[in-house]
């Protein structure tokens, strides 16, 4: 095993980027112009994801390439602001705090192991919450069902739903850092 | 309740407000500027912050098995496409059943996962829409659209129930993608390619990328069978109607995508038979005459009132409107 290479030819992963750019690209790319709100700004840092995913040793086995991506991503639109904040007051900030925190490192073996059982835990975490947070959940974050949907057919205000959606995710959080899931993300 | 200290749950609750928010729809400029003082206030709050997207997505991309015992805690969404009463097909049907079965014996905790998943996908009238099958691969489906994914461990199905749908194709020589159509099927392995099923069941399949096998079954035997590359298409019928397999600028056939219809000397009827693909208003001829006239040029048919307009300009006829039905006549052009 330690001796089997895990390079991944050039254009299996070139492969790999470009299909995750085309079936993540958009939202990628609405995510960040949300959080950062420049369009320019938006592209670079989604750049700069699809660049650090192609030079993981093997991406292709990577079990959540949407959570890693986005993750990165917003690691790296982080950098960013507290990049722009630094500049702007002119202070003298740390630099080792405004370096490009996201590290090149290859995969780590146990990460698609972590990532499976991450995905596990967090089912049935969802599965254990209180049935009125369960069903918004279910609806909102893995059926992907519309807000004003759910909000119609559960009968509820918009503002109810987000407030149980809001409710619902913070108790998914914080059970699943009690089991001591940190986000595995590149660190 | 909680082993932290009380600010870990407000700090949570923040930072589970902003992912929610920032999933749901864009900010105002107020609300970003607060959104990065927060997020720069404490590195506490940019962890949380990730850690709260990292679940949202780790939920969008739960694996079929997660996805089905979960799914059974919500109402169904009614965008979904409903199964029809009346059903064409014996063995889809016994798998439907069979999934039901499953999710209705498995309460939490003693379920085994299933072994398939089966899902839903429609469009209506004018609308189109992106769809990501849970092995990645894409579906972009046309107006009034009807497709239905069936997925194992060693298999992946699209029953194209109706319409038109372009097949972005993840390669997996494991689990061999094919699009199934009453008693036909698109084999293929990682690829790009355009499916049309009319109401009359006349199908084209058209291919961007790769190869792809066409063949139809009939009394359980392959009744014909054809290899197409890229730039190629075939059209056909049940029942064995069968066009040669033909060269074709293939990326004039995904036109749609981009929400116009390009038409090169076709005559006018089919052309409108098309252009009511996209509206539930009645386009009618009104003089026979006109169903001889041929036309070429490029409709907009997001809007059936601007491309009935350009129509105008590219045929003699005179459009008029009453209520939902759009009239057609014979008028010689103006100069």
């Amino acid at each position: 095993m330690g001796t089997v290479s895990y390079a991944m030819t050039q254009r299996a992963a070139t492969e790999f980027v470009s299909r995750l750019s085309r079936s993540h690209g958009l939202a990628l790319q609405r995510f960040l112009l949300r959080m950062l709100g420049r369009k320019d700004l938006a592209e670079d840092v989604a750049q700069d994801a699809y660049l650090k995913i192609f030079r993981l040793s093997r991406p292709d086995e990577v079990t959540c390439p949407q959570a890693l991506l986005f993750d990165v991503a917003t690691k790296l639109a982080l950098t960013r602001l507290r990049r722009a904040r630094a500049e702007a007051a002119v202070t003298t900030v740390a630099d080792a705090e405004v370096v490009d925190e996201v590290a090149d490192t290859a995969a780590r073996p146990d990460q698609r192991i972590a990532a499976e059982q991450a995905m596990q835990q967090l089912a049935r975490i969802v599965g254990e919450l209180k049935p009125n947070l369960r069903q918004v959940f279910v609806m909102r974050y893995v059926k992907q069902m519309p807000r004003q949907e759910i909000a119609e057919q559960l009968n509820i205000s918009i503002g109810a739903l987000e407030q149980r959606l809001t409710r619902a995710l913070a108790q998914c959080r914080a059970r699943m850092s009690a089991l001591g899931l940190e986000w595995l993300g590149l660190d | 309740m909680s082993t932290d200290n009380p600010s870990a749950d407000s700090i949570r609750d923040q930072a589970a407000h902003w992912s929610a928010r920032l999933n749901d729809s864009d900010l105002s400029e107020s609300e970003r500027g607060e959104l990065h003082r927060w997020l720069l206030a404490h590195p506490r709050h940019a962890n949380e912050f990730r850690a709260h997207n990292a679940i949202l997505a780790l939920a969008h991309e739960f694996p079929s098995d997660l996805r089905a015992r979960l799914n059974a805690f919500a109402p169904a969404s009614v965008s979904e496409y409903q199964e029809p009463k009346k059903r064409r097909w014996m063995w889809p049907s016994a798998l439907a059943a069979a999934l039901l079965v499953a999710l209705v014996a498995g309460g939490w905790g003693v379920f085994g996962s299933p072994e398939l998943i089966s899902k839903s996908y429609a469009t209506r009238t004018g609308e189109t829409r992106t769809v990501t099958f849970e092995d990645g691969s894409v579906a972009y489906l046309n107006t009034r659209t009807q497709l239905k994914w069936i997925g194992d461990s060693h298999d992946r199905r699209v029953m194209l129930l109706e319409g038109e749908a372009l097949f972005d194709v993840v390669h997996d020589p494991d689990r061999p993608f094919r699009v199934v159509l009453d008693n036909s099927e698109i084999r293929v392995l990682g690829t790009r390619f355009n499916v049309y099923r009319k109401k009359d069941g006349e199908t084209t399949v058209t291919v961007l990328e790769g190869m792809v096998d066409v063949h139809e079954r009939a009394n359980g035997q392959t009744a014909w069978q054809r290899r197409l590359s890229a730039n190629q298409q075939i059209v056909y019928r049940p029942l064995g109607l069968l066009g040669d397999v033909h060269e074709t600028a293939a990326e004039k056939a995904i036109k749609w995508r981009e929400g116009v219809m390009e038409i090169q000397n076709e005559p006018l009827p089919e052309v409108l038979e098309e252009l009511t693909r996209y509206t539930d208003q009645r386009i009618v001829i009104r003089d026979p005459m006109l169903n001889q006239i041929r036309i070429g040029g490029v409709l907009n048919v997001r809007d059936v009132r601007v491309a009935l307009a350009r129509l105008q300009k590219l045929a003699p006829v005179g459009i008029t409107q009453s209520g939902d039905t759009f009239t057609l006549a014979y008028q010689t052009q103006r100069h």
